[in-house]
């Protein structure tokens, strides 16, 4: 392999896009605010409502780290749509589980 | 970094590669279709969940309180932070920045090593409180004792499948910071490179079902 070739590779396997520590830095203060948010709402009068505010935010938490720290955000297309089958699958097994629970009288 | 370098070293390339791009294509999606997979083993055990709670929410609830709420709540922190220092660790692997690189790893380890004691003091004092499901459970403390065994059952199974991957973990990430260290003295941690990401990934999978283990767990009402 050429020097030139060998370059050329390292610069494509550097993925520019990649993100930085200070990106990350940012992304911890938003994990740690929105894990005071979910043990705050914990405290709130909202009944029900509560679960659906506390899985709200935990998906997005969930995102967060997906998509920053584990770079799925900056993935190709294919990896990208290995990480949504995990949670396609996921949907199913809960999907059609709950089809059976939610209809029996 | 002061100790990186201006020209980041190329990994060393199997020789069942074309290049370094295609080495780490390929561990990236090894790795994500392992992760799939742990998404659906983790993801009986919440289907088991949903389905229990939706049909016993008051048990759920009231046997939810008995758990320690505190230090959930500092684990949850614990593991954020942890993760934050592996993508670091990523971030030094991928810049042959060696000194960073040992020492993010060493903390994530440490942060691991925390969140597994606070977890085992915790599972003692659950074993005192006589949560444990069994002959040690105390139904006496319970409106519906079968029910809130339930719950126990399902927070003994989630929480437990989650502290042997955190287990799994100490070794993978121990390892990996033996050998970022040893490489740092004597060159170059450009071999770490894919290891180091896809041990990031696995760490970072351990600390996304405990983001849902956590408000599923321990704040139920």
């Amino acid at each position: 392999m050429s020097e030139r070739d060998t370059s050329h590779h390292a610069q494509q396997h550097e993925r520019p896009k990649s993100p930085s520590p200070a990106a990350y830095a940012w992304v911890l203060a938003v994990l740690m605010a929105l894990l005071a948010l979910t043990a705050g709402a914990h405290y709130l009068p909202i009944g029900p409502l509560g679960l659906i505010v506390a899985m709200l935010i935990a998906v997005t938490k969930a995102a967060l780290v997906a998509a920053v720290f584990m770079h799925l955000r900056y993935e190709s297309g294919v990896i990208r749509l290995f990480g949504l089958a995990g949670v396609f699958w996921l949907a199913i097994l809960v999907c059609l589980t709950l089809a059976d629970y939610l209809t029996r009288f | 970094m002061s100790d990186t370098s201006t020209a980041t070293p190329s990994p060393p390339v199997a020789h069942h590669f074309e290049d370094a791009q295609q080495q780490h294509h390929a561990a990236g999606l090894g790795m994500w279709t392992f992760l799939v997979t742990e998404v659906l083993f983790f993801g009986g055990l919440f289907t088991a969940y949903i389905v229990y709670r939706m049909l016993h929410p008051e048990a759920f609830a009231e046997a939810s309180h008995h758990l320690y709420r505190t230090i959930g709540l500092i684990n949850t922190a614990v593991l954020l932070v942890s993760s934050f220092f592996v993508a670091l660790a990523v971030h030094a692997a991928a810049h042959n920045a060696k000194r960073m690189l040992v020492w993010t790893l060493s903390a994530t380890v440490l942060l691991a090593v925390v969140f597994l004691g606070l977890k085992t003091l915790e599972y003692v004092l659950d074993i005192h409180d006589r949560i444990l499901p069994g002959p040690l459970f105390n139904g006496e403390m319970f409106t519906q004792p079968g029910h809130a065994e339930l719950f126990f059952v399902l927070y003994w199974f989630m929480t437990g499948l989650h502290a042997l991957h955190v287990s799994v973990g100490i070794a993978v990430l121990g390892t990996l910071t033996v050998r970022a260290w040893w490489a740092w003295r004597t060159g170059t941690t450009a071999h770490l490179r894919n290891v180091t990401e896809m041990t990031g990934l696995y760490w970072h999978f351990v600390d996304i079902v405990w983001i849902f283990l956590y408000p599923l767990l321990y704040l139920v009402r």
